[in-house]
């Protein structure tokens, strides 16, 4: 009967024996893993907190180059501003120095063109001069030839002679 | 050049054997008369000067010339030395060399005279008269007649020139112009 409705003896001792080996292998177990596992958390504790400072770091200057952006930004309009002053500036002073260096040009070409003009109207007037005289000799050599007569000859030539009386060679 | 050169070195020869023998002059006139024969017959210069010919044939027309215009015996070995020596192209400017020394000796100042017209012999010695007086020597001019000067005179006398043309009063009076003055 006892042993239709009751724990057996071997039941308890059995339980006993496997409860120590239960408790065995938890000391076992605890003295084995307790190191590893402790210096385990501790490393990954440390890693997340590292990651977290860094990851503050960046937000830092994130915010930081985020005000300057703002900043530069603001002063954007300004540098534009600035920007196109100078290059107004610059091209008044582009122009203007254009604008003088077109009036020397100028200055100087028409400075040669009177130069031109004056040595042309001067050749012009050479050439006319010329043509004024051969015409004008050419004229007096016809008129002489129809009108020296003999007698102007012979006057002519008494002169010469009377001219060379006159002479000294040295 | 040389040529010139040599007329001169044979000039000078002839030149100082006629003043030993006291016949500038003779010989002057005997190379004045074969030059005015040269001057008439060119053909026969032609003849003389030309090496086609030979030395004997040259002496022979030489012989002829020389019995036509008669000269001294002197010039006469001289022009045959002339031969011989194969020189006789050199003969005209020998015969000048000799007057020119021949005048240099007696004074004398040759040249021409360019007129618009023929002038009378008595012109011509009125102007030998007053180039004398300026030359101190005497003048023997040649009369070349050249209507182109117009009226006037021009006397050229070895490096001397007088012009009293009307034509280079006429150009002077061109550049006168010309230069605006």
């Amino acid at each position: 009967m006892a042993e239709a409705h009751g724990v057996t003896a071997t039941q308890i001792k059995n339980l006993i024996w496997w409860t120590v080996n239960f408790l065995v292998l938890v000391l076992i177990l605890y003295k084995l893993l307790k190191k590893p596992v402790v210096n385990f958390f501790r490393s990954r504790q440390e890693s997340i907190k590292k990651e977290y400072e860094e990851l503050l770091l960046k937000k830092k200057e994130a915010e930081a180059r985020y005000l300057e952006l703002q900043e530069k930004v603001k002063n954007l309009k300004v540098e534009a501003e600035a920007i196109y002053q100078s290059y107004v500036e610059q091209g008044m002073k582009e122009r203007e120095r254009i604008l003088e260096e077109a009036r020397k040009q100028a200055e100087r070409i028409k400075e040669q063109a009177q130069l031109y003009m004056a040595q042309e109207l001067e050749k012009a007037k050479e050439r006319l001069r010329n043509e004024l005289a051969e015409e004008a000799v050419k004229l007096a050599e016809e008129i002489l030839k129809k009108r020296v007569t003999p007698e102007h000859q012979r006057a002519l030539f008494r002169e010469f002679v009377e001219n060379i009386k006159g002479r000294v060679v040295n | 050049m040389r040529a010139l050169a040599l007329a001169l070195k044979y000039a000078k020869g002839l030149f100082i054997v006629a003043k030993e023998l006291n016949k500038t002059k003779e010989f002057g006139e005997d190379l004045q008369r074969l030059e005015g024969l040269l001057r008439n017959y060119p053909e026969v210069f032609k003849v003389l000067e030309s090496p086609i010919y030979p030395p004997d044939v040259k002496m022979e027309i030489l012989r002829e010339i020389v019995q036509y215009i008669q000269v001294d015996p002197e010039v006469e070995r001289f022009l045959q030395l002339l031969v011989e020596r194969r020189r006789i192209q050199y003969l005209k400017d020998i015969i000048k060399m000799y007057q020119s020394l021949l005048d240099e000796e007696l004074g004398i100042a040759r040249g021409e005279v360019v007129c618009a017209y023929e002038i009378s012999d008595e012109e011509r010695r009125a102007l030998e008269e007053a180039l004398k007086e300026v030359l101190k020597k005497e003048v023997y001019l040649e009369v070349r007649v050249d209507p182109g000067i117009i009226g006037g005179a021009l006397v050229r006398i070895g490096d001397y020139v007088w012009d009293g043309t009307l034509k280079s009063q006429l150009e002077k009076f061109k550049e006168i112009i010309k230069k605006g003055v």
